[in-house]
């Protein structure tokens, strides 16, 4: 054989490996693998609304991210547990019919206080999962959860998940077993792998999708937003509690709740309105800040729909709106914490005649968004990704 | 004498460079500090020890305004407008960064005579809608009583005869007369201060003293006219004229950072 020969078959050697090499590093290029490519999920911000969202860099809004938080929301097994009666999901106290509270008529948690798997109440009645999007100061009615907490695990949503997972009052569980069980449920990996490029379950990515979900759950047309947009009237008793509602010298609402300038219906800010002369409640306001005002202070609450988010206050202790009407005209409390805004609170309240009340009920009613709690996509799916169906 | 010719152009193109530059008007940055004082010292908000002029003792729990259009007069009369973030600045006494306001504005070093602001928002900024997120979205005034925004929330708390305390709203905004009409109540303050600005940040401290909210040309006597205004323009009208004389400014240059 010649050296030209030699060469020649070298070069067809050569040849013929690099393109078997191309040939199976095209087999393998990232092309053929399933592609992580989640789809934006824009939220619409609907007339009057903020503009400024409260979303985690590291937790974008994704189509699949959602898709999967509602399962997880929704399914009982999130706490760890499979056996009937030990399960308990999101969706387990936050019921849509109730604004994502439990209500007072609760089948499970009497007289609409919840308690967790293993029968502890919850330290305070719960907070609806209404417009959080918009939500900047702080989670619980304390505001313990907020982007300031100096600890990183209690800062947002997503934190909250993971805490109402482990939580002695509430799921009672670990996440690691959580996560265990999550990842060998069938359809699960699939979701993980579209929502977050992989097939191995998270905690983290858990909690990210719950989050997800949860701040979709917006409310933007009760009655009340429909006569903002100009597309229907309110009743003269409706008209005239909403009077009632945004003016100091009548019920002076619009301060702490917000109104036709803030259409959350709360200020999501902190104020002791005069229920009681002492402060014991180790989870008040004043628990976050130190600051001697917060005594005794709490989250004011949005009031879209309210008629169904009772029992009310911090500790439950009213019933019906109409209590909660009665005790702002005449039950308040004073003590030197009050906030000032309350500046009816030492005569007893805003002194209300009875047609008043009727009046300023009508109007909170107008706060009820029908669409919002029939709302299919905040719904539980008709089947869990194994096929099962939701079980709380 | 075609060098000559040359030279002499070079020349005057050189001069001509240089006096350009000369002409250049050069330019420094501002920043606003707000200070809020009773009595010519710190306020301490919570604590009941203050006592304005009619006698009332009181304290300030929560302050919240806005001042806008803040103008600086140059010596020659020409004026200079802070036109940034839509030339309106929210305090809050409880968002210490509100405290601080560096607008993108420059300022032309120069001699100036005297600073003036609103206190508030001019009528035709001063719409509801302007302010849709926190916290200035919850200075919103209710349609029904005008809208747009409060000026200014001051909260707080006197102690009434018999040591009763009693909470205050001393709120400012569109006051609502007979008849459906409007008051608007925002007031332009101008204050004399003469400086020269230069091309280190060019700081104002603006401090307000509480307690002239409460002196002249109107005795403000919370047992008489009451804690909350917001449906009285009268009483209004009698904070806004009194408000006039609240502010007091002064300037000095911060010495530039060198970051290297």
């Amino acid at each position: 054989m010649t050296n030209r020969k030699i060469k020649q078959v070298f070069i067809s050697v050569a040849i013929v490996i690099s393109l078997a090499i191309l040939l199976q590093y095209s087999a393998c290029r990232p092309d053929d693998e399933p592609v992580y490519s989640p789809t934006p999920y824009e939220i619409k911000v609907p007339k009057f609304f903020p503009t400024r969202m409260n979303i985690p860099a590291d937790n974008p809004m994704t189509v699949e991210g959602i898709e999967l938080g509602r399962y997880l929301f929704y399914d009982g097994r999130l706490s760890g547990n499979t056996e009937p009666g030990k399960m308990m999901s999101c969706g387990t106290c936050h019921l849509q019919s109730r604004s994502f509270e439990c209500g007072i008529d609760h089948p499970r948690f009497t007289g609409g206080h919840p308690s967790g798997i293993t029968g502890i109440e919850t330290p305070h009645v719960m907070l609806p999962l209404i417009n959080l999007v918009w939500n900047e100061s702080g989670y619980f009615w304390s505001g313990i959860v907020s982007g300031n907490n100096p600890n990183a695990t209690q800062r947002t949503i997503e934190d909250i998940v993971r805490m109402g997972v482990v939580a002695p009052h509430e799921m009672a569980g670990d996440t690691n077993k959580t996560r265990v069980l999550i990842q060998s449920i069938p359809g699960y990996a699939e979701l993980f792998e579209k929502a977050f490029g992989s097939r191995t379950v998270t905690f983290r990515n858990i909690s990210k999708a719950v989050a997800q979900f949860v701040r979709t759950l917006i409310s933007s047309d009760s009655k009340f937003d429909k006569y903002m947009r100009g597309e229907v009237q309110l009743s003269s008793q409706e008209l005239n509690g909403y009077v009632l509602f945004m003016t100091e010298d009548g019920a002076d609402c619009f301060h702490c709740h917000g109104g036709s300038g803030n259409p959350l219906f709360t200020t999501n800010l902190f104020y002791n309105n005069g229920k009681d002369e002492v402060f014991n409640d180790p989870r008040d306001r004043f628990s976050v800040t130190g600051d001697s005002m917060d005594l005794g202070a709490y989250k004011a609450t949005t009031l879209r729909n309210i008629e169904l988010t009772g029992p009310y206050m911090h500790d439950g202790r009213f019933k019906t709106l109409e209590q909660v009407i009665d005790f702002y005209s005449q039950g308040i409390v004073w003590s030197p914490n009050v906030h000032p805004l309350m500046h009816h609170a030492y005569d007893g309240g805003i002194q209300l005649t009875p047609e008043e009340k009727k009046d300023l009920v009508a109007f909170i009613k107008t706060l009820r968004d029908e669409s919002f709690l029939t709302n299919p996509a905040f719904a539980a799916p008709a089947k869990l990704p194994d096929g099962s169906a939701v079980q709380y | 004498m075609k060098r000559i010719l040359f030279i002499a152009g070079f020349l005057c193109a050189v001069l001509c460079l240089h006096s350009c530059k000369e002409n250049e008007t050069k330019y420094g940055p501002v920043v606003f500090v707000f200070e809020h004082q009773v009595n010519g010292t710190d306020l301490q908000k919570g604590e009941m020890k203050y006592t304005n002029l009619a006698g009332n003792v009181y304290e300030v729990d929560e302050l919240q305004y806005f001042i806008s259009d803040i103008t600086l007069k140059k010596s020659s009369g020409q004026l200079v407008s802070i036109t940034s973030d839509s030339a309106i600045h929210y305090i809050d006494l409880a968002i210490p960064a509100s405290l601080t306001w560096n607008p993108a504005d420059q300022i032309p070093v120069d001699t100036y005579d005297s600073i003036s602001f609103i206190f508030g928002i001019c009528e035709s900024k001063n719409k509801t809608g302007l302010f849709v997120n926190p916290p200035q979205r919850d200075m919103f005034w209710p349609d029904m009583m005008g809208g747009g925004y409060h000026y200014m929330k001051m909260n707080g708390k006197w102690k009434a005869p018999g040591d009763v305390i009693k909470p205050f709203n001393f709120h400012l905004g569109i006051g609502m007369g007979e008849m459906g009409v409007f008051y608007q109540n925002y007031f332009t303050i101008t204050l004399p201060l003469k400086f020269v600005a230069g091309e280190a940040p060019n700081v104002f401290n603006i401090t307000m003293n509480i307690e002239k909210w409460f002196e002249s040309p109107n005795l403000w006597d919370w047992n008489v006219i009451g804690g909350q205004i917001m449906q009285n323009q009268p009483a209004m009208h009698k904070a806004c004229e009194n408000g006039v004389h609240v502010f007091k400014a002064r300037h000095h240059a911060s010495p530039l950072i060198d970051n290297g």
